[in-house]
């Protein structure tokens, strides 16, 4: 309970607070409480726009994390070949190197004369090279690979706790790969496959390494105006509004994901 | 009795022995990388010799950071002297975070160029100069460009690196734009436009300096306004990359040493301050990182002409903006760079 409250409740205050506090630059605060921060950010299109493109990016990368991932870990848990140990190792892999140093290797090869579009060049596939870096399709390539460790391993763990007799049961009494599927294996694997999104889900759109990295001035995230805000132009009141309202509206969705999973047939609660 | 004596005794040694072990010691908050290890190679272990004293090494964080740091801790202590970007050494000032220095403790002050003396504003003097200058890629920018108007030349679209108007880089190309427009620091909107204008030719947003490297190596972009003194370590390097400061002319950003009113040992620090400004740190400086120092009485070898700006006519040439402005002025213009750019760029699409 006490470490709850020491790393986690505490900063959380201090943030509240800190984001309804004035503050002019080049003066000692002034005392007293104010809305203006979250007026600024609420009342300003271009900042919703950012709400907006934060939160749609983060839903974009997890449903491609999760979709990319699943079959990765079906044959993680489902799988007898030799390949299990080698692949579960490429899985972990990313997560013992720092995500900054993950983004400069995604630089190297996607810039334009990257290594991606240097061999497609070279094959005559392109005429000239095509624009990953400071583009949606950069960053989301970026995050999808930032975000896919998790995916995976959030998924293992319930896939392996399906019976496989349950897979045979439906395959002898004439169920198709497909079917089996849509009908066993899905339905049985849903409660990790939303709690593994929820976890993307967070992790996306908390990120800042790769969309400040990979990201132009066409996508600003909130993570990259908080930044700007603690550190640069030391608006520490916007800034911890900012994140105050990311954090609100994210947890607004989650607790929407939840309940809506929670209405559908057959699935108990995650957690 | 005898045993008040011995305690008598033994407190006295104790408080002795304390006295002795009174540590002649500062914390200094520097930069990292090849900065940090210059500074304690040509100027901290030097120092330490000559003044038997020892000093700490903190190399956390850029300039905005180090501001941010003490106003989080206002009075406790984090450390005895600081560098600072002048604007930031400013705004610590005027929010009543600093400790005002005079030539009576710092006695080499008056042998700085007048603008080192007085830009500081009292809260510290202006240690070096840096000179946004053009950088360019020499074999793929023909002729050798003179003026910065190259950055808006059509034949260069995606060629063009800057940074964000929330780093250096960044804010002091908006201010040449400003003056190409007529303007300056106070009256911005023509460098606003003139910025709009650039973004066709932008092929990376970047932020810290060192970001530029790969870009230039891999020859993805070709030209980009770059501080001075980097980019003659990018030369050294071996990239094929020259540097001009443009015939329109340039803005310098200013380093400064500052004290802050926290810190615990501040007659050493004052110490520290004057001996960087001797002549001769200052002259090991300037041949190691090319920043231009503020010491009147340097001079370099003829193999430094065109690389450092050194000496009264060549820091004369430089325009330094008012400082105290832009650190006013700089949260307003990171959200106006914000929007315009987004703007420009859907605009484009």
């Amino acid at each position: 309970m006490l470490l709850l409250g020491v790393y986690f409740l505490l900063p959380l205050a201090l943030l509240l607070a800190q984001s309804f506090r004035p503050l002019v630059i080049g003066q000692p605060a002034p005392p007293g409480l104010t809305l203006a921060n979250y007026v600024r950010f609420l009342g300003d299109p271009f900042y919703l726009g950012t709400l907006r493109a934060t939160l749609g990016l983060g839903i974009f990368v997890t449903v491609l994390a999760m979709t990319v991932g699943y079959p990765v870990a079906y044959g993680l848990a489902r799988g007898r070949h030799r390949g299990k140990a080698l692949l579960r190792l490429c899985v972990v892999a990313p997560l013992l190197v720092s995500v900054v140093i993950r983004t400069y290797g995604w630089i190297v090869l996607l810039a334009n004369n990257g290594v991606v579009n240097q061999t497609l060049l070279a094959l005559g596939l392109i005429g000239e090279p095509v624009r990953f870096m400071f583009t949606y399709t950069g960053v989301t390539i970026g995050l999808v690979h930032f975000a896919l460790p998790v995916a995976i391993l959030s998924l293992v763990g319930v896939i392996e706790a399906v019976d496989p007799a349950l897979e045979e049961a439906a395959r002898s009494l004439g169920a198709g790969p497909g079917r089996t599927f849509l009908r066993i294996t899905l339905p049985l694997t849903l409660p990790g496959l939303a709690a593994g999104s929820m976890l993307v889900f967070a992790l996306t759109v908390a990120a800042f390494v790769t969309p400040a990295l990979m990201g132009g001035p066409s996508l600003i995230v909130l993570s990259t105006l908080i930044y700007q805000q603690m550190t640069v132009t030391l608006e520490w009141g916007f800034g911890a509004a900012v994140a105050t309202i990311l954090l609100v509206v994210a947890t607004g969705l989650f607790l929407l994901y939840q309940r809506l999973l929670s209405l559908a047939p057959g699935v108990e609660q995650p957690g | 009795m005898r045993t008040v004596r011995v305690l008598a005794a033994l407190a006295l040694a104790m408080a002795a022995g304390s006295a002795a072990a009174q540590p002649r010691e500062i914390v200094f908050s520097g930069y990292g990388g090849d900065y940090g290890e210059l500074m304690k190679k040509l100027v901290i272990e030097p120092f330490e010799k000559r003044l038997n004293a020892k000093v700490v090494y903190d190399a956390t964080g850029s300039s905005a950071q180090k501001l941010a740091k003490l106003r989080a801790s206002r009075d406790a202590y984090i450390y005895d002297v600081t560098v600072f970007t002048g604007y930031d050494l400013l705004a610590a000032g005027r929010e009543g975070l600093m400790e005002p220095i005079a030539p009576t403790q710092v006695p080499n002050l008056p042998r700085l160029y007048d603008f080192a003396q007085r830009e500081g504003q009292g809260w510290g003097p202006i240690t070096s100069v840096d000179p946004l200058i053009l950088l360019y890629n020499r074999d793929r920018v023909k002729p050798a460009p003179d003026s910065w108007a190259v950055l808006w030349d059509p034949r260069y679209k995606g060629k063009v690196a800057i940074s964000h108007v929330s780093e250096g880089k960044g804010l002091y190309l908006l201010l040449v734009a400003a003056y190409m427009a007529g303007g300056d620091e106070k009256r911005i909107d023509g460098g606003f436009a003139k910025i709009r204008e650039l973004v066709p030719n932008v092929g990376a947003w970047l932020t810290l300096s060192p970001q530029y490297v790969p870009y230039f190596q891999r020859e993805d972009v070709w030209l980009a306004p770059y501080w001075s003194g980097r980019a003659q370590l990018m030369i050294d390097q071996g990239l094929p990359l020259g540097a001009v400061i443009p015939k329109e002319g340039t803005l310098a950003i200013s380093n400064a040493f500052g004290v802050p009113k926290s810190a615990r040992n501040k007659a050493l620090a004052y110490e520290f301050v004057n001996f960087y400004l001797d002549a001769p740190q200052q002259e090991a400086w300037a041949r190691k990182i090319y920043y231009t120092p503020t010491n009147r009485e340097v001079t370099l070898p003829p193999e430094y002409a065109g690389r450092v700006a050194v000496g009264a006519e060549a820091i004369g040439r430089l325009r330094f903006p008012d400082e105290d402005h832009l650190a006013r002025a700089r949260g307003a213009w990171v959200e106006r760079w914000n929007k315009e750019i987004y703007d420009a760029l859907k605009y484009q699409k």
